[in-house]
This record gives structure tokens, C-alpha cells and sequence, in this order.
């Protein structure tokens, strides 16, 4: 649809940039473009190009597991920049980049913005999931913190642009993801994520487990994770249990039932947590 | 109202939202052109005689609308037109025509990698980002670069020999 009365706005600086979208919010701020070209249902007043912004950057404080990232940074940046780096394949950054490595298509990875991704925040998203297994604050406007399970749900209810992310990461546990889809190239039905660490006597130690896809987006259940704490690897029957009653609350959409995208996620999940642990 | 009448009318209405002036640098040569507010990239270039940038499913989906924006191969489906002030934007053509083609394009055809040739410029686009970066790329990233571009002629077999072709081109041409 073409519409006339849309404006477009390049700020010189972010400043400019939240102050011109606080005062009027129907003045979006543009990320890569491929969500609100996703929908083209044009009722905002106007646009921001935030290119003058410097939002596109990624800082790493090693020595204290630290991470920030810009909001302009596009996912194909983030992957290169962890490819430079000497990750190992079952940490924090390991899983951070084959989560967005898997994601849409290389050229939409060009696009696909880390903020534009955060608060867009589609069902199929690759990014949240791993983020879940970290400290993560998400950094807008004059440097206001929220951190980012708040983020997730409130992030409609208030006007602000996002600045960038703050990750703190703990090198001492292992992490895991894994994506579910038709094809490579789909859209994920769901993603979960996992890291722990183990005892000398073969433990679960602090397991955090995140599930992208459900209903409400993101699954993550502080009550779900205590309940591997403890748990011997090789008490195959305790981790079915835990895994195979509990609910993860699933919706019903186009192409798959609740119940199947349930049973699929029990059994990966099952599989992985038995196989990689 | 005739079908004659009805476009022109269409015409006009189009004509009078194309209300921002943008200049930007094509295969090249500096355009100045207006645009509207939320035309893409890829309508702006076809209305302005770029046709070698193809529409196919203008989701992002299927890769032929491909352009090289600012040196990265871009879904020009998926970005405005007006976000593209002092952007250089290549497309097919302005890497290579029929009289001059680049060693990518001549490989695809050398190959076999055209049947219909709808989905050509948008590979060649993906494969030029990925031997600008890699010269001696495997099977696995030549596959991760095109995942992005379908084709529904050629079982992509031929054109993943294409792109290995153009490699073996681009290298000799260096050296
Ligand atoms: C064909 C296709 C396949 C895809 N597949 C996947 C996939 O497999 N996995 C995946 O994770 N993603 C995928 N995506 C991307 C995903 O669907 C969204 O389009 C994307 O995450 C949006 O990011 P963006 O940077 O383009 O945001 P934009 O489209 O620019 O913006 C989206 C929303 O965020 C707002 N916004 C943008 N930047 C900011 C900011 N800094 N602060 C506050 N608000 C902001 C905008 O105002 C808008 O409301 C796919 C997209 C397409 C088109
Ligand atoms: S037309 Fe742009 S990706 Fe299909
Ligand atoms: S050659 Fe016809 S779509 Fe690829």
C-alpha cells in the first residue's frame, strides 16, 4: 500500500533518534526492515533511519564474560565477529552463533537487526532462546536498563528505542541448542536451549532450560530448571519424568497441533539433555 | 472507466505519492529519483528500469530480487527505497552484460546454471558477496551462501557447479 503522509526521519544521533520517537511513538524506529515489511500495514506516522546512530557494534570484555552488543548490529555481524574469536562449540558464544547462523537466509542475515529482532520478537525467532541463558539487559533511550525477560513483556506498553545488549555470560557452564523445522531454510517451530554444569559425583548442576516457539514466545520456568538440579546423569527414568509431565505450554497454529510440537520437544529435549550431558 | 483510463489514473496516483527525492549511486552511475515513502527497494529499481532485479515472492523468501546494497547481498524486497539516501546499489547488469559478462555470469551459463534464468541475477548477486570474501569456498559454504536464492528449473546441482566454476574463473583472472 502507498500512503502519502509518511514522513522519514535521519537523526543525527541517538539522542535525536529516542527523543523524536518519545515525542511522537508513531515515528517507528527501523531495524533491518524485514519485520515491518513483513506486514505492510502502514499506520504509523513516519520512520526512523537510525544509520547516523553508531548503533552497529559489538564490545567484549573477556576477562569479566561481557558482551555488548548494538542495536543496529546485523546478525551476520555477530557471526562473523564470533567466528573471528576462538569459541568453544558448547559456549555461551557457540551456541549464540549457530542459533543466528541458522536463522532465515545468508542475505536476510545481512538485514535482520539485533534490536529490530529483539522487539519484534517473532514466534519463529532464533535469538531469544540462547539469550534466555544469560544475564541479559537491554539498554534504551538515555541509558535505562531493563533486563530481559521484563523486556519481553513489556516492551509494547512503553516508547524507547533500543541502544543495545548486555550480555553476561558464565564461561563455567556448557550450553546447548537446538532448532526444530520442516526444511533449513523454515521458519523454526521451536528452539530450545539449555546450559548446566556437573558435579564431581555426575550431577546436574544449575540448569537453565529456555523453549522459543511456545505460546507466549518464550518458556522459561525457574520451577521446570530446580527440578534438574541434582539429578544423577544417569537416572534416565528421573529426567524422563521431568520432562515428559511437565507442561510447555504450546499453541495450535496452521501447520502443527499443540500436542505434536509438545511430544517432538519432549523427546529432543529428552534425547539431548541424556546424549550431551 | 477503461482498462486504459483505470491505469492512468493509477498512473497519477503514483506519481503524485513519489513525493522524496533520493540520490543514490547505480551500477555506477549517480541517480537522483523520487521515491515514495514506503516503496521498496526492488519496485523503486524495476519502475526506474532496473528489470533485471527480479520479483518473485517479495518476502524475502526466494532470492531473485537480490541486489548488492552497500557491498552485501540484500533482499531488495525488504528494504524502502527512501532508507537508501547515498547507498551504491549493483545489480546483475551492473557487474557484467551479454557483451561484457563477468566471470561469475559467464560460468553459470558455461555450466549450464540457466534453464529459465529467473532466479540468475539474484545467484549471481549471492555468489559474487560470497568469492568477494572466498575465494576457494567448499560445497557446505556455497550451499550456506545460496540459501537464501530457489530455483525451480535446475535442482541447483549445475548451479552449485556454477559457482565453483567462478571461483576457478575469478582465480585465473587474479592471477
Ligand atoms: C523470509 C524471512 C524469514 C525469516 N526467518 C527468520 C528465522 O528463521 N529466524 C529469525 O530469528 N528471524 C527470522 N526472520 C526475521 C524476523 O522475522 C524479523 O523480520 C526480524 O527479526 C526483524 O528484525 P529487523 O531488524 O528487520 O527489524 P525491523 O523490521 O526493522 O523492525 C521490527 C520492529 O522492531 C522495531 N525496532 C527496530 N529497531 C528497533 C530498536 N533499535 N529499538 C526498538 N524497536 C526497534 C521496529 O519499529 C518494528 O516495530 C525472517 C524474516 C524473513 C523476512
Ligand atoms: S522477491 Fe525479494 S526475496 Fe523474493
Ligand atoms: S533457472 Fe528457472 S528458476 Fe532457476
Amino acid at each position: 500500500m502507498i500512503k502519502t503522509n509518511l514522513k522519514w526521519y535521519t537523526p543525527e544521533n541517538f539522542d535525536e533518534a529516542y527523543k523524536l520517537h518519545l515525542n511522537n511513538p508513531s515515528i517507528m524506529p527501523c531495524g533491518g526492515t524485514t519485520g515491518i515489511l513483513r506486514t505492510k500495514n502502514f499506520k504509523n506516522e513516519g520512520f526512523i533511519n537510525l544509520k547516523n546512530c553508531n548503533l552497529s557494534y559489538i564490545k567484549e570484555d573477556k576477562n569479566s564474560s561481557l558482551i555488548k552488543i548494538g542495536a543496529l548490529t546485523t546478525f551476520n555481524e555477530v557471526i562473523d565477529y564470533i567466528k573471528n574469536t576462538s569459541y568453544k562449540k558448547n559456549s555461551f558464544l557457540g551456541i549464540l552463533l549457530s542459533s543466528l547462523s541458522s536463522s532465515a537466509s545468508h542475505p536476510l542475515r545481512n538485514r535482520i537487526t539485533i534490536g529490530g529482532s529483539l522487539f519484534d520478537l517473532p514466534i519463529w525467532s532464533d535469538l531469544i532462546s540462547p539469550l534466555f541463558l544469560a544475564n541479559v539487559d537491554v539498554i534504551y533511550n538515555d541509558d535505562k536498563k531493563i533486563n530481559l525477560s521484563n523486556y519481553v513483556e513489556e516492551r509494547k506498553s512503553f516508547p524507547h528505542i533500543i541502544k543495545e545488549i548486555e550480555i553476561h555470560y558464565d564461561e563455567k557452564q556448557s550450553y546447548f541448542t537446538q532448532r526444530y523445522s520442516l526444511t533449513n531454510f523454515d521458519y523454526a517451530v521451536f528452539r530450545f536451549s539449555f546450559s548446566y554444569l556437573l558435579s564431581s559425583d555426575k550431577r546436574i548442576k544449575s540448569f537453565i532450560c529456555s523453549i522459543s516457539g511456545t505460546k507466549n514466545i518464550i518458556y522459561f520456568d525457574r520451577d521446570f530448571n530446580d527440578r534438574f538440579n541434582d539429578l544423577s546423569i544417569n537416572d534416565e527414568e528421573g529426567l524422563r519424568k521431568i520432562i515428559f509431565s511437565n507442561d510447555f505450554n504450546f499453541s495450535t497454529d496452521f501447520r502443527f497441533d499443540a500436542e505434536y510440537k509438545s511430544q517432538v520437544l519432549k523427546s529432543l529435549l529428552f534425547d539431548a539433555v541424556k546424549n550431551i550431558i | 472507466m477503461s482498462t486504459f483510463g483505470k491505469k492512468k489514473n493509477y498512473k497519477k496516483r503514483l506519481e503524485d505519492k513519489l513525493n522524496i527525492k533520493i540520490s543514490l549511486n547505480i551500477n555506477g552511475e549517480e541517480i537522483q529519483a523520487n521515491t515514495s515513502a514506503t516503496e521498496t527497494l526492488l519496485n523503486f529499481l524495476r519502475r526506474i528500469g532496473y528489470k533485471d532485479v527480479k520479483c518473485g515472492c517479495e518476502e524475502g523468501s526466494c532470492g531473485s530480487c537480490l541486489v548488492l546494497l552497500d557491498g552485501k547481498a540484500t533482499n531488495s524486497c525488504q528494504v524502502f527505497a527512501a532508507s537508501c539516501e547515498n547507498s551504491k546499489v549493483i545489480t546483475s547488469n551492473g557487474l557484467g552484460d551479454t557483451n561484457d559478462p563477468h566471470p561469475i555470469q559467464k560460468a553459470f551459463v558455461d555450466a549450464g546454471a540457466v534453464q529459465c534464468g529467473f532466479c540468475t541475477p539474484g545467484m549471481v548477486i549471492a555468489t559474487y558477496e560470497l568469492l568477494t570474501k572466498n575465494m576457494q569456498p567448499n560445497e557446505e559454504e556455497i550451499k550456506e551462501a545460496l540459501s537464501g536464492n530457489l530455483c525451480r528449473c535446475t535442482g541447483y546441482v549445475k548451479i552449485i557447479e556454477a559457482v565453483k566454476l567462478a571461483a576457478d574463473y575469478m582465480r585465473n583472472t587474479k592471477g
